[in-house]
């Protein structure tokens, strides 16, 4: 119960973070953490907190960093960490046995081909860091607090095992 | 790369294209799409790609499958297949390499991997590409050569077969058979093809072939099956066949049918194998010589003797020459050295043989080894000489004579002998060759030792083994072995035992020759070593019997006791030797044929009668006392020796005679000094004695006649008083002189003496004598003025005269008679016996005083020295007289001997070593009364009574004395006052410190300080030992107070 309403929260929040959040700035709006994101798995919440961390200390970092190569290692350590979390996540559907799996499978590795062709852009200097970042925020608020918080309520509906 | 771009087909499943795009054609590829949608094989059929990458957006699962579509699908299933996705997990990868993809790229990728994994593919389908092209040229290739070999396989002449390998080599299925194969074994190929090779031939595996088969095919090394006998029961013939390997791993054999050679052929070789048989079996070599020289034949003897056995050839040119040319048959016997540098001998024979027409085409030579023949033979010979040799050489010679014909004999360059001691387990002495004395010589030093050592190791070993050791080998040699000859560290020893009574009594060895020791050469060897011991050993008794001969007979003739050989029974002298000449006078010549009871030899019948009792007796007569009689009637004493014994069968006497008169007078002798020596023992234990009691009584005296002089001083004016004194001081004198005569006959009493003509003395005694003797004495004197002087104190002497004289008066007191004396000097050389025996040789002057009197009676000869012993009435003597005499005369070094016999009278001789000091007159000793002085002296003296008594005198005399009763109290004294003394009178014996500790303690403060030492009887200073200590003064108790008196006046005055 708790969860369907921050989910709901959760989808109030998005119109007005995008709204706030300009394309042409360079500096964009840092996601703020907050309980409302959380899906109601401790494990799960715990990698999305840091994987925001990691997106904000992006922003920081892909805008003040004269290093180029330092800034390709970023986002590699960023694909590294989805890696790792998809893979996570993925074994606690197998775990208790989540309906949505192929499908959710299926848009992990969507998701790491489209940051592949992020990366590479970025690297063949075709694409901006803004993109990047973008994508990257695209990717938390659409597919975490939308497509996540599905296994959550899976899970906290009781749909396989307790927790 | 290539030339040509290379088409990429990507196939995207889900997802845009563009990255890859971007990507690949930059790097030139050319670039199609499809969809999965699409009909992908038909449109890849169309374009054939070089490759496809297939490119997943999503999971890998949708690519997977097309890959595993495409590699089923015609004409495509070549071209390789990369695939791209992200996160696969590793199920993915593996269904992938499965469907067969190529290449899996993850996501993310770096766009260099792409193009390098992308390439990489490609070459591996371009290098397929290649390959199938180099392939399809091979195989066209290799048909062309199967048909140029399939027409070769058809057409050849020979058999051949080919067969392949089943059952793992173990057995062989025939694959072909060519037209010449049916043929010979009359089967067609159709019958063959596909059977096993034992079922075709079942001959196959007795033949042989069939293991030459699984060789060839093992080891792929081609073989000729040698020509043999093929038999089954179909068909049969001799087959020559020739075994290998091709390289498809089949196995070719290719063969004739020799079956018609072969039969000739043993025809032929039958009867020559017959032939050869025989001439083999021949021992002796045989060869024909052609006319040009060459061997037509030669059997295997021959080949032994010639081919490898002569280390030069025979030169047999001359008499092949001669052969040819006279055509008459010729023998000869040649030694010659073999291969192995051992003599051999062979006895050869040429004999001609003409052809029809006579002329002599070939030689016929036979040659006979009689090496072993001949070497007996010889050996015979060497016998004979060593025989010959043993006559000719001493032993010592002889062995080393035979171990050089030894060394011949064994054609080695050394022999040597060694000796084993009897009962010593050990090698003796050694001797060499010649040979080998050269070979030591030469290699000199150590290595001669080693040498030397080296051979006697090897005895050694023989003599433990009782064996005989033979070494053929190469061995490490002692350094500097190797420059003997033939020096290649070659060597060879060969060593046998003589052994007799089952020890080894030698050992002979040979060794270094140039070819090995046979069992011959140890049979020859041990006959040798038997020889040479036995005439060694032979010859050594012989000499040894000769020598001992010579020995016994020189002993006999250098013994110094008389031997004499007689007849038994007649007493026929045989012989005698020198000493017996000697001994009794009687020359051999004189001696020889007589008997010997006409000689006279025995004082005693009972001799000749104890002689001639012997042989009935048996047992040998040993050191019998008798007396023997010389040539010249002189009696002397013998010991003889007698035994009987056989010579030449006649019994007959040895007697061995000992001249043992000296040995008898030196026993007498002998007994004659042990009664002295016992003598002069006992007068010293009784000297000692009375010297103590002696001491002792002086200092009482001393005592009683200085108070008495004392007193005397005290009294001049009573005259009665003087008179009593007088007599004490008499009494005293008499005393002291009593008291000294004992020290005399202790010889305690130290004199000085002075050089002294003793005739003087003499003759002032018989002054004396004439004077006081009683008429009925007549006195005569032999003085001899020729003589030299004696050490000896003048009053001593006197004493000794008169003392002698007394007792002569005493002796001849009741009946008169003749007192004589003289006087004479006599040498005394070493040796003489006839003279007193405790004396030294030397120069002596000997004074005799004889009486005519009664004599000494036996009993008492022997006592007469000792003191208080006396004959006389008390009252008559002191029974001091002889005592004194015998302690004056030894003390000076002389004797004193008695001759007494009883009614006629006694002898005394007395001997006086001379000295050869200067003759200088006795020192005048005498002086008015002594001065007296003022001086300050010290007297010290632990005897109150005495110190008080000098105190006095000296006072009196006007001196100041300051007296002390101990060393200490008086060193302090002169301490406290050091200058304030003049002189110190010193007592020698003291508790606490001695006279002389306390003469240095005061030199030591004052050196310049006259100090005079007073001694009693001691022996613990002598005058030189007090003067060395610095002693100026030194009286011995008792003295006269005057004697001191003017001492001291001599000192003080030379002091001033």
């Amino acid at each position: 119960m708790l969860h369907s309403l921050f989910y709901r929260i959760s989808g109030l929040l998005v119109p007005e973070r995008s709204g706030g959040d300009s394309r042409e700035t360079d500096m964009h709006q840092k996601i703020n953490w907050t309980d409302s994101y959380k899906i109601g798995i401790d494990e799960i919440d715990l990698q999305h907190e840091y994987f925001v961390l990691m997106i904000n200390r992006l922003m920081d970092e892909l805008h003040d960093s004269g290093n180029r190569a330092y800034r390709q290692r970023l986002l590699e350590e960023l694909s590294l960490y989805a890696a790792f979390h998809f893979t996570s996540e993925e074994n606690l559907m197998i775990k208790f046995g989540f309906p949505g799996f192929d499908d959710h499978r299926d848009r992990h590795r969507r998701l790491l081909s489209r940051l592949n062709e992020r990366m590479n852009y970025y690297i063949l200097s075709r694409e901006t860091e803004g993109a990047v970042v973008d994508f990257l925020v695209e990717w938390f608020v659409k597919h975490t607090l939308d497509r996540d918080s599905l296994f959550g309520a899976f899970i906290n509906h009781g749909g396989g095992m307790k927790k | 790369m290539t030339g040509a771009a290379q088409s990429v087909f990507i196939i995207s499943v889900g997802g845009e294209t563009g990255l890859l795009t971007e990507i690949l054609s930059a790097e030139g590829f050319r670039l199609s799409y499809a969809d999965p949608g699409d009909d992908i094989e038909a449109l890849i059929q169309h374009s054939s790609p070089d490759l496809v990458l297939v490119d997943v957006e999503g999971s890998a699962g949708q690519g997977i499958d097309i890959c595993r579509s495409l590699k089923k699908a015609e004409g495509v299933g070549l071209i390789p297949v990369v695939l791209t996705a992200p996160l696969p997990d590793l199920q993915d990868k593996e269904d992938a390499f499965r469907a067969g993809c190529s290449d899996f790229i993850t996501k993310p990728f770096a766009p260099a991997e792409v193009i390098v994994r992308i390439r990489n593919g490609l070459m591996i389908r371009n290098n397929m590409k290649l390959l199938e092209e180099v392939l399809d040229a091979q195989t066209e290739q290799l048909k062309q050569s199967e048909t140029r070999f399939r027409d070769i396989f058809t057409r050849l002449s020979i058999g051949a077969v080919i067969f392949q390998a089943v059952e793992g080599g173990s057995d062989f299925m025939l694959v072909d058979f060519n037209p010449a194969a049916e043929q010979m074994e009359k089967i067609s190929k159709e019958e063959v093809i596909g059977r096993r090779v034992a079922e075709v031939f079942p001959g196959i595996a007795d033949f042989g072939l069939l293991s030459s088969l699984k060789r060839v095919w093992r080891t792929g090394i081609p073989e000729n099956h040698p020509t043999g006998f093929y038999r089954d029961e179909r068909i049969q013939g001799w087959r020559a066949n020739h075994v290998f390997k091709l390289f498809t791993g089949e196995v070719i054999t290719v063969y004739r049918d020799v079956t018609e050679e072969k039969v000739a052929e043993r025809e032929v070789a039958k009867s020559r194998d017959f032939l050869q048989g025989v001439i083999d079996g021949v021992r002796d070599g045989l060869r024909v010589i052609n006319s040009d020289g060459s061997v037509a034949y030669e059997n295997r003897a021959a080949l032994d003797a010639f081919s490898h056995a002569p280390a030069v050839p025979f030169d047999d040119s001359p008499m092949l020459e001669d052969v040819f040319n006279k055509g008459q048959a010729l023998i000869a016997e040649q030694a010659v050295r073999d291969a192995g540098g051992r003599k051999r001998i062979f006895e050869r024979s040429f004999s001609p043989v003409p052809d029809e027409s006579g002329t002599i085409v070939q030689v016929i030579e036979l040659s006979r080894d009689v090496t072993a023949r001949k070497q007996w033979q010889t050996l015979k010979e060497a016998q004979m000489r060593l025989t010959g040799l043993t006559l000719e050489y001493p032993s010592k010679q002889l062995l080393q004579v035979f171990l050089d014909e030894i060394e011949d004999q064994m054609d080695s360059p050394m022999a040597f002998f060694h000796f084993f001691r009897k009962g010593q387990p050990m090698v003796g002495h050694a001797v060499w060759s010649a040979g080998t004395v050269k070979h030591i010589r030469r290699i000199q030093g150590d290595a001669g030792n080693a040498f030397v050592e080296f051979a006697a190791g090897w005895a050694w070993e023989c003599a433990c083994q009782k064996q005989p050791v033979v070494y053929n080998g190469t061995g490490v040699l002692p350094e500097g072995m190797g420059s003997g000859e033939g020096a290649t560290g070659l060597i060879r020893l060969l060593v046998v035992p003589v052994v007799r009574n089952d020890r080894v009594e030698g050992t002979l060895g040979v060794g270094y020759r140039g070819h090995d020791y046979t069992e011959t050469d140890v049979k020859i060897m041990q006959a040798l070593g038997d020889m040479a011991w036995d005439s060694y050993s032979r010859k050594q008794a012989e000499e040894a019997r000769h020598s001992s001969e010579e020995r016994l007979s020189r002993m006999v003739l250098s013994s110094p006791d008389a031997i004499c050989l007689m007849g038994f029974p007649d007493g026929c002298i045989l012989d005698v030797n020198p000493s017996f000449e000697a001994m009794f006078g009687h020359t051999r010549g004189a001696a020889l044929g007589m008997d010997c009871r006409e000689l006279g030899l025995w004082e005693s019948t009972g001799m000749v009668q104890r002689l001639f009792e012997l042989p009935e007796k048996g047992r040998p007569v040993r050191d019998l006392e008798a007396n023997a009689r010389r040539a010249s009637g002189e009696v002397f004493e013998v010991s003889v020796s007698a035994d009987a014994m056989a010579l030449e069968e006649d019994l007959c006497l040895v007697v061995t005679i000992r001249d043992i008169s000296e040995r008898k007078s030196a026993e007498k002798e002998k007994k004659a000094l042990e009664a002295q020596l016992q003598q002069s023992r006992r007068l010293e234990a009784v000297g000692t004695m009375a010297g103590g009691i002696a001491h002792d009584f002086n200092n009482i005296l001393s005592a009683i006649v200085g108070y008495a002089q004392l007193a005397m001083t005290g009294v001049r004016g009573d005259r009665e008083t003087c008179d009593r004194l007088e007599q004490i001081l008499a009494a005293g004198d008499r005393a002291k002189d009593l008291v000294s005569q004992i020290l005399l006959f202790c010889r305690q009493e130290t004199r000085e003496l002075k050089p002294l003509r003793v005739q003087i003395i003499v003759k002032e005694a018989i002054k004396f004598l004439r004077s006081s003797l009683p008429s009925t004495i007549r006195i005569r004197q032999h003085i001899s003025e020729e003589t030299g002087m004696v050490m000896a104190d003048p009053t001593q002497v006197h004493q000794v005269v008169m003392n002698i004289c007394t007792n002569a008066y005493h002796a001849m007191k009741s009946g008169g008679g003749v007192l004589d004396l003289s006087l004479k000097q006599v040498e005394l050389p070493p040796g003489d016996v006839s003279k007193p025996v405790l004396l030294k040789p030397g120069t002596y002057l000997e004074l005799t005083i004889s009486d005519t009197g009664a004599g000494i009676p036996e009993r008492v000869r022997d006592r007469i020295f000792e003191p208080y012993y006396t004959t006389r009435e008390k009252g008559e003597g002191s029974g001091l007289g002889l005592a004194v005499v015998h302690g004056i005369v030894t003390g000076l070094g002389g004797e004193v001997v008695v001759e007494t016999e009883t009614g006629r009278g006694t002898c005394f001789r007395v001997y006086l070593p001379v000295t050869h000091g200067s003759d200088r007159s006795p020192a005048e000793r005498r002086g008015g009364e002594p001065a007296g002085g003022s001086e300050h002296l010290l007297f010290v003296d632990d005897e109150e009574t005495l110190t008080e008594m000098h105190r006095k005198l000296l006072s009196y005399a006007g001196y100041r004395v300051t007296a002390a009763t101990d060393g200490r109290e008086a060193l302090a004294l002169f301490k406290k006052r050091p200058e304030a003394f003049d002189l110190v009178i010193t007592d020698m014996t003291m508790p606490e410190m001695t006279g002389d500790v306390l003469a240095e303690r005061i030199r030591e403060i004052r050196p310049e300080i006259p100090i005079i030492l007073v001694t009693g009887y001691n022996e613990q200073i002598t005058p030189a030992q007090a003067e060395a200590k610095g002693i100026r003064g030194y009286f011995e108790k008792p003295f006269l107070q005057r004697e001191l008196a003017l001492k001291i006046r001599e000192l003080l005055d030379k002091e001033r």
